[in-house]
């Protein structure tokens, strides 16, 4: 998994491209952005951001040995995309992302500078 | 997640039987598009009125695969029931609430060939695709019959 600012796509292909479900966490400190991507193994997604929009790409084949033969398909080959403008300050050089059980969760924490404070009075 | 074998008579019906199908397509006719989503096999929807897990099935000369979507589901909210040549999966992903719109709750009956050994059945979980190896019985595998 990249976290880096290009996007090419990790492949040439002709199968459709999806996007895939995503789910927003929004708090002070940080932006959570959870992207459904069942079956597409870490080296074949790319995450990039880039002036406020953050993109994911993902490949997902279904990834067998030769020797099995298909008796019924159900889950198609698909390339999943997902562009997202997010609003606000973020702190490019902390990006993080997890891929676990084919759900990846990008950490988008908001600039130090940008967080609401408490000022005591003295 | 394990595996549980029974018979009809051992086995006692699920506690939160569905509604029948067609009632519950009455009942919210639509109630699938507005998470349209891939893993909801939604080009049955008319067919098979409620959603569920969507499957790929695979075999080479040992084994039948299956395997099955079943993205954030922990492996132990997976479940698969075999009764009578009916192997049911279950899947629940489970949310931080119960109004969490990411929680759902999927089945998906196959009915498994008899040339199936139920005994070492086995499965495996990976990047959110459930894959269970039905291993076919000896006597069932492709074999070259030599000429006296």
């Amino acid at each position: 998994m990249n976290t880096h600012t290009s996007s090419a796509n990790p492949t040439v292909s002709t199968s459709p491209t999806m996007q895939p479900r995503f789910h927003i966490d929004r708090s002070e400190d940080k932006t959570v952005v959870q992207v459904t991507l069942p079956g597409v193994p870490k080296d074949l997604i790319e995450i990039a951001f880039d002036k406020g929009i953050l993109s994911v790409r993902g490949v997902r084949r279904a990834n067998r040995p030769d020797s099995w033969r298909v008796v019924h398909r159900e889950l198609a080959d698909v390339d999943y995309a997902l562009h997202l403008r997010l609003t606000g300050p973020v702190d490019v050089e902390k990006l993080s992302a997890v891929h676990t059980d084919g759900i990846l969760s990008i950490t988008l924490p908001v600039r130090e500078s940008a967080r609401p404070r408490q000022i005591a009075i003295n | 997640m394990k595996l549980n074998r029974c018979n009809t008579e051992s086995c006692t019906p699920s506690s939160n039987s569905r509604m029948p199908a067609m009632d519950a397509w009455l009942a919210s006719p639509f109630a699938g598009f507005s998470t349209l989503n891939p893993f909801f096999d939604f080009s049955r929807l008319f067919t098979s009125p409620e959603p569920r897990l969507a499957a790929d099935v695979f075999e080479d000369d040992q084994h039948f695969y299956v395997r099955l979507e079943v993205p954030g589901v922990k492996k132990e909210d997976v479940k698969l029931e075999l009764v009578d040549r009916k192997l049911t999966v279950s899947a629940s992903r489970k949310g931080t609430s119960t109004e969490d719109a990411r929680s759902w709750s999927l089945t998906r009956t196959l009915t498994v060939p008899d040339s199936v050994a139920d005994e070492a059945i086995s499965a495996q979980l990976t990047d959110g695709l459930l894959t269970i190896a039905l291993p076919k019985q000896e006597q069932r595998k492709p074999r070259s019959i030599e000429i006296q």
